[in-house]
């Protein structure tokens, strides 16, 4: 026999026969006291000769008189059984008799009320109460860390422009640190990034409501730092931030060429992922395109998930409005919701429209129809936000570097595909940007007639509606074009 | 065996060691006490295999010796004797009783058999009486007694970042109380689950002492006397899962409960909808007057905060009506209704400390929050009732 030990079902026959013995021999209530609920429970072979056996007990007590009273005849009996000499041990371990019992207690309590004195209390530890306060908890810990509520998976529309960010982040939030570690979203303006930053919080707070998060901006985090310095606290900054377990940074392009605060960031990037804790970063634009971000920051963005969510297609952005609608509660129809989304281009304009509309119907008591939105959307046209101040020289220079083409190029007469598309770009953000008559934006391109200039502006208005490769460059046009406008 | 004792201690001693006496106990020797006679102290031992106490009562031995009597039986004869001179003598196995009121005979069982006690060894500590009546004053009182749910007839000692956090609760109520500075730290930061039987007859035993000191006649300097002063001396045995609880004249061990602990932390809420102050002394009369009627109908006493008043009404169905009114400090944003067992509210408020107690609630089906104002290390939490309306 090689044997090490005996398997717990060869311990449960040998207690067996011991137990038939012992019940001869001792009297009842001593054989139940001191045997019945001490058991055998393990059965070693340390030396050839020699079987080290351990007997279980409820408490203290048992063990310490089951050594003084019963410790040679268990070993007698137990030697004989085994065949060899059997050494008895005795442990306090878990109760096995009354185990049993109180597992039946415990399955027999639904059936009766919790206790006859309260019969309609809710148990404090029900999962029921455990669930409400979970909720009150995460509620208080997003809005402590400024996430907002309304930003959650379960009203973010998904279509073919988002679904790999959205499932990412769905992923994210439900294994923080382990899914995508960072996950770094990138897309032009009212593409969805902030809601799903933030309702990637909301969900972990939801699972976890005694999670650290930290939600800020670039900007923020920036403003921080500096105030930390200022006022000699940078230990308590250092902590904060290094010891939370999620931490969300909004337009982390903010940082870019600010050398201190990179720095800094970098140390916190670091000491997070070392701990698996999740970081969730976003940006206007790719890590490889944010100018004056250090290298070893830009490579480590890099090792994550980095996901483009582009502008939101034609059918996304009716789905969102519909979305919107029915959370302001306005009984949005079908063909309502479309007609908007063929005027409207972005994501976070919509939220406008829909404000404006329903201000439009509980303020001036006006029906929801298609006279109002046609109404509202005009309204919305004249609000135009930022006039863009630029000269058609940076618009031309803009469009050419966009393209990666020759300005000169861009003006002239050839007709290349790849040309014709830049230039009707160019002409397109001449007529909406400056304002330029058809006639001048014709002379700007080689003395066209006005009638190309028009045709090119009706195209690019016709396709922004629809192709999404149109709409992401002339939003990011637009954006370089803010950026140099004075 | 031969002493002699007073009956004004001997009675105590037996009716403290009483309570470690199972109603129905597994072995028939466990319905006795070990009355032991050393040469200087004389001792009552009772134990029910899981709760093992041992009282010393002061007395004068004559000759050594241990008798197991019947614990029952002993302590009513005891009890019904006048205070007094006791002879105590062992012959063929039968205690002798003698006092001036008349003799009493009790037949006794061999000591042999009585189960040896297991010996205190492992991390000890020490405890200031006035964390035992702390304990005892906020917690205690929350630890359920319903014996299918062992794990909540417990004390839980749990060390966190705040300190000590002893916690007690019986699934509708909880008490937390957090202890800053305190030398009691387990090994390995381990939280230990105390069977609250054996820390009440502890602290009941200070308690007793305590007022004892006031009270008692000069002439009973027993060591009960100065037991309220005295440090409580704690033993964890990781090895026997045992903890022994000693004071002068007292020992206590029992098992330590293993088990999970409900997830207390998770129900305490952290925001409140409404949050006021009241005071506490008005409001414990409102709410023994509601209790009247709602001792008639399943202990229900309702408040309603509205304004700047808060109503507090019970009624026994069919019988009659209580309302009363408590002027609350702030204003509430908005009314609300609340329901409660009375008597979780009796229990908690007639053992504040503080003038003013502070309670924040957020809707009618979620635990409410008692505080004392300055005493952030106590929280009390209740499950309020489900109403039908």
């Amino acid at each position: 026999m090689n044997q090490t030990s005996l398997s717990p079902a060869e311990v449960k026959v040998v207690w067996q026969q011991a137990c038939a013995q012992l019940e001869l021999e001792l009297s009842r209530a001593v054989y139940n006291t001191w045997i019945t609920s001490n058991p055998l429970t393990a059965v070693t072979f340390s030396q050839p000769n020699q079987a080290d056996c351990v007997i279980s007990c409820p408490t203290a007590f048992h063990a310490s008189n089951l050594k003084k009273n019963l410790s040679d005849q268990l070993g007698s009996t137990l030697s004989n059984i085994i065949g060899k000499q059997a050494q008895v041990s005795f442990k306090v371990g878990t109760p096995v008799t009354s185990q049993p019992q109180s597992a039946a207690a415990l399955d027999q309590q639904p059936a009766r009320p919790f206790s006859s004195v309260s019969p309609r209390v809710e148990d404090l530890f029900s999962e029921s109460t455990l669930q409400m306060t979970a909720l009150d908890r995460a509620a208080v810990a997003a809005r402590q860390a400024g996430l907002r509520p309304d930003f959650s998976f379960e009203n973010f529309a998904v279509s073919t422009t988002n679904e790999m960010a959205h499932a990412a982040a769905t992923a994210v939030s439900q294994k923080p640190g382990i899914a995508y570690n960072p996950l770094f979203l990138y897309g032009g303006v009212g593409v969805g990034k902030t809601h799903l930053m933030h309702a990637i919080g909301n969900n972990i707070l939801h699972n976890h409501p005694d999670n650290t998060l930290i939600y800020c901006t670039g900007e923020e985090f920036t403003n921080q730092i500096v105030s930390a310095i200022q006022t000699k606290r940078a230990i308590k900054f250092k902590e904060k931030y290094r010891s939370t377990q999620v931490l969300l940074i909004d337009d982390i392009q903010f940082i870019a060429g600010k050398n201190a605060v990179q720095e800094e960031f970098f140390h916190t990037f670091n000491a997070l992922t070392q701990q698996a804790r999740q970081i969730v970063l976003t940006s206007d634009r790719p890590p490889q395109e944010i100018h004056l971000l250090e290298d070893r920051l830009r490579s480590r963005f890099e090792a994550g998930l980095m996901i483009d969510i582009q502008q939101p297609t034609f059918e996304l952005r009716t789905a969102i409005l519909l979305i919107k609608a029915k959370a302001s509660q306005l009984p949005l129809s079908m063909d309502m919701a479309q007609l908007i989304a063929s005027k409207v281009d972005s994501a976070r304009k919509i939220e406008g429209v829909i404000k404006l509309i329903r201000s439009a119907v509980e303020f001036q008591r006006r029906q929801l129809d298609a006279e109002l939105i046609e109404d509202v959307l005009k309204t919305e046209a004249n609000h135009r936000p930022t006039q863009l101040k630029v000269t058609p020289q940076d618009v031309l220079r803009a469009v050419a570097n966009h393209y990666h083409v020759k300005q000169t190029a861009l003006k002239g007469k050839r007709r290349v595909k790849s040309l014709v598309t830049a230039r009707h770009v160019a002409m397109y953000l001449f007529k909406e940007e400056l304002q330029l008559s058809l006639v001048e934006i014709g002379r700007w391109f080689s003395n066209r007639d006005h009638t190309t200039a028009l045709h090119a502006v009706r195209k690019i208005e016709r396709e922004i509606l629809r192709d999404t490769q149109i709409q992401r460059d002339v939003s990011a046009l637009r954006m370089s074009l803010t950026a140099v406008s004075r | 065996m031969k002493l002699t004792v007073l009956q004004e201690n001997l009675y105590p001693a037996l009716r403290t060691a009483l309570k470690a006496i199972s109603s129905r106990p597994p072995l028939p020797i466990l319905n006795s006490f070990l009355l032991k006679a050393e040469k200087k102290e004389i001792s009552i031992a009772a134990t029910d295999l899981y709760l093992g106490m041992t009282a010393l009562i002061a007395g004068v031995v004559e000759q050594t010796g241990r008798a197991l009597v019947p614990a029952k039986l002993f302590t009513e004869s005891v009890r019904s004797l006048p205070v007094g001179k006791l002879e105590l003598e062992l012959n063929d196995n039968t205690l002798h009783v003698s006092h001036p009121a008349g003799k009493i005979k009790i037949q006794c069982q061999p000591s042999a058999e009585f189960p040896e006690f297991p010996s205190p060894d492992g991390q000890q500590f020490q405890l200031e009486p006035q964390l035992v009546k702390d304990i005892d004053h906020y917690v205690s009182f929350s630890v359920s007694q319903d014996l299918t749910r062992q794990v909540l007839t417990t004390l839980l000692f749990k060390p966190t970042k705040q300190g000590l956090q002893v916690v007690g609760t019986d699934g509708f109520r909880l008490s937390v109380l957090t202890l800053a500075d305190t030398a009691l730290r387990f090994e390995d930061g381990q939280s230990v689950l105390v069977p609250a039987r054996a820390f009440n007859e502890i602290s009941s035993i200070l308690k007793i002492s305590h007022s004892g000191d006031k009270t008692n006649s000069p002439q009973d300097e027993s060591s009960q006397a100065t037991a309220g002063d005295e440090l409580v001396r704690l033993v964890v045995s990781d090895q026997l899962k045992h903890i022994f609880f000693m004071v002068p004249n007292l020992e206590v061990s029992a098992r330590i409960v293993e088990g999970q602990y409900p997830p207390y932390n998770k129900i305490i809420p952290k925001s409140f909808e409404l949050e006021t102050t009241l005071e506490v002394a008005e409001l414990v009369d409102q709410v023994s007057r509601a209790l009247v009627f709602a001792r008639r109908s399943s202990n229900i006493v309702t408040w309603q905060f509205s304004d700047d008043e808060l109503k507090i009404s019970a009624q026994a169905d069919g019988q009659g009506v209580f309302d009363g009114r408590v002027p609350l400090g702030s204003k509430v944003k908005a009314p609300v209704k609340i329901a409660f067992n009375g008597r979780y509210l009796h229990d908690l408020l007639a053992r504040l400390n503080s003038d003013t107690v502070w309670f924040g609630m957020n809707d009618s089906l979620k635990p409410v929050m008692f505080k004392e104002p300055g005493n952030s290390n106590f929280q009390h939490v209740i499950m309020p009732f489900r109403l039908n309306d």
